[in-house]
């Protein structure tokens, strides 16, 4: 029996068709899936590269019911691995735009996985100027301002 | 299914428009104008981000705009740190609401400004680590207050005889002793919170000199220990001023550390200690003295009777051994005469003396708060804690309450609870700890 295929349609209009259950890791297409068969589902609010990166995402963590010796059926120590390089990868308005497509696709575990990154992103700043030129983030503050918050939550090591 | 419904009406009228462009668009994805990336974020991951941080990552978060300031402030984040930590966070919570304005105690109302826990947090984290020093009456528990639990105990009747009696050389020694078995204390850098025995408990002149003399005593002591500058001591003064000179230190009745450690303001605290029994009534955290039951000295004869056989006990067992161990050991008498022992507390005549039952006495001072009709609702002296080494014994809180309910007035017993000491023998000493670490320690105490 072959497989089920549905098409996901990026908002460039690229058209990317997906294992049914692949696609089916987003709640959100799941349920789309099962409302409105054999269409196409346009995402308009993913580019390609968002769409793709979450298929790849996708095909590696989907669970294989028949259990045959597939590639995609790996240990989960194995997937963490895979996991932290997959967002590795991915630069820091990339990443942001991968979590907001997880966040709207509904896809708790690539939530998970870019949250994660993102926190770690910022623990590794070593300073607030550096998460401002990270993630770009304009200072509307006065000198004063921060060193009076920096003041009030001084925590000894 | 409204998520359902939602999503269909958006599918049906994204099929309506040719332009697919115009299709689903729940999240626009750049804004013009955006201050930051983390503005399209939802709030909901927004916490989830923080969540995985470390606070003082988050507090670095805070230092980039007034926006992530906004977000990373929120209480729901704070309260999730704090949860984390390792004291318990009913605690932490009933502290931090009902304790941190000092005396007196007040409630912080929903009309005031809202509690930051963010602010809370921050506070929290630069207490300095204070000496809390539980003088009971039959041992003495001390240890650092940013520990779990006393570092150690030593039995003071053995090693120091009376210790409320107020003669210096021998406070002066007690409290050397105490510093000098911790380690890495230095008495003139750190904070001390001490808790009294609660001895001299009338409402007396004599005493109220009595104890007042002991309190002026101890503070000399540590006040001499002390090198930095520090105010004389004007004696004639109560001891809630003699604090505001003495930055740093404080001495808290045990019974309302106990009180404190079973998280509650109001309520009777029953201590069944070493050599005393004491029935404590407190409102809002002050000692309510003309309402205190003072016949149960007449059962402290029956509570002897039962000391002396953890006493017996414990000489075997050493005097190094600590209390919980030789409540152990009393754990493995013929359980006949463990259980004859604690049933002397309600039926003092099975020791054949003539005294006031456990029972009796909590149920007459509830008797004189219940007529002194000093709240609204009347309701205050309902909750009981036990506290004291010997309020350990399993099943006597329970009893207790049975007891009360059978003895009481109906008008009176409906809504009474009595709850056992919520950390055992070391309940007062948890209670100093959770003033300790108050975010607004030590200046709650001045």
């Amino acid at each position: 029996m072959s497989k089920k295929m549905i098409v996901l349609k990026s908002s460039e209009g690229v058209s990317f068709v997906v294992e049914e259950a692949v696609a089916r890791q987003s709640k959100i297409i799941s349920f789309l899936v099962e409302e409105f068969p054999d269409r196409e589902l346009p995402l308009t609010n993913m580019t390609s590269e968002i769409l793709r990166k979450t298929i790849e995402y996708c095909k590696k963590h989907v669970v294989e019911d028949d259990g045959g010796g597939d590639s995609s059926s790996s240990s989960s120590g194995d997937l963490k691995e895979w996991d932290v390089k997959f967002v590795a990868e991915i630069d820091q308005p990339r990443l942001m735009d991968l979590l907001m497509a997880a966040n709207y696709l509904d896809i708790p575990s690539l939530l998970d996985v870019t949250c994660q990154k993102v926190a770690d992103t910022i623990a590794a700043c070593n300073d607030e100027k550096e998460i401002r030129a990270t993630f770009n983030i304009e200072n509307d503050f006065t000198e004063e301002e921060v060193e009076a918050i920096r003041m009030e939550n001084q925590y000894p090591i | 299914m409204n998520l359902r419904k939602v999503w269909g009406s958006m599918w049906n009228r994204s099929n309506s428009c040719k332009d697919s462009t115009k299709a689903i668009q729940v999240l626009p994805r750049s804004c013009s104008s955006s201050i930051s990336v983390f503005d399209q974020l939802p709030m909901d991951i927004l916490v989830q981000i923080m969540m995985l941080m470390e606070p003082r990552d988050a507090v670095k978060l805070s230092l980039t705009c007034k926006a992530l300031k906004r977000l990373v402030g929120c209480n729901r984040i704070w309260i999730f740190y704090l949860q984390c930590l390792q004291e318990s966070w009913d605690s932490i919570f009933f502290a931090e609401t009902s304790l941190r304005c000092g005396y007196p105690l007040r409630m912080v109302s929903s009309e005031s400004e809202e509690l930051s826990f963010m602010r809370v947090y921050g506070q929290r984290a630069q207490v300095p680590d204070s000496i809390i020093i539980d003088g009971g009456s039959g041992f003495c528990k001390f240890g650092r207050s940013k520990n779990d639990s006393p570092s150690r105990r030593v039995t003071i009747f053995r090693e120091f005889g009376r210790i409320e009696s107020p003669i210096y050389a021998r406070l002066q020694q007690f409290f050397e002793t105490i510093f000098n078995r911790m380690q890495q204390v230095k008495p003139s850098m750190q904070p001390i919170v001490v808790s009294l025995p609660l001895c001299h408990h009338d409402d007396t002149e004599s005493a109220k000199a009595s104890r007042r003399q002991l309190k002026t005593a101890i503070l000399n002591v540590l006040f001499d220990m002390n090198v930095p500058a520090v105010c004389a001591v004007n004696q004639a003064k109560l001891f809630h001023s003699l604090s505001a000179f003495l930055r740093f230190r404080a001495v808290f009745f045990s019974a309302v550390l106990a009180l404190y450690a079973a998280r509650q303001t109001s309520g009777i605290v029953v201590n069944i200690g070493f050599q005393v029994i004491t029935v404590v009534p407190i409102l809002h955290g002050k000692v309510m003295r003309q309402m205190q039951e003072n016949n149960i000295t007449l059962s402290l004869h029956a509570v002897l009777t039962l000391k002396e056989c953890y006493v017996a006990l414990d000489y075997e067992a050493e005097l190094s051994r600590d209390a919980q161990a030789s409540m152990e050991i009393a754990g493995t008498l013929s359980k006949q005469r463990f259980f004859q022992t604690g049933e002397i507390l309600f039926q003092p005549r099975l020791a054949g003396m003539r005294a006031m039952g456990l029972q009796q006495a909590v149920a007459l001072c509830m008797d004189h708060c219940d007529a002194a009709g000093l709240t609204g609702d009347g309701s205050w002296f309902k909750t009981v804690v036990l506290a004291g080494g010997s309020a350990c014994l399993p099943g006597l809180a329970e009893r207790l309450e049975k007891e009360l309910h059978d003895y009481l007035p109906s008008s009176i017993c409906n809504g009474v609870r009595v709850i056992p000491p919520p950390y055992g023998v070391d309940t007062v000493w948890h209670g100093a700890k959770l003033i300790s670490n108050l975010s607004t320690f030590p200046a709650t105490c001045n």
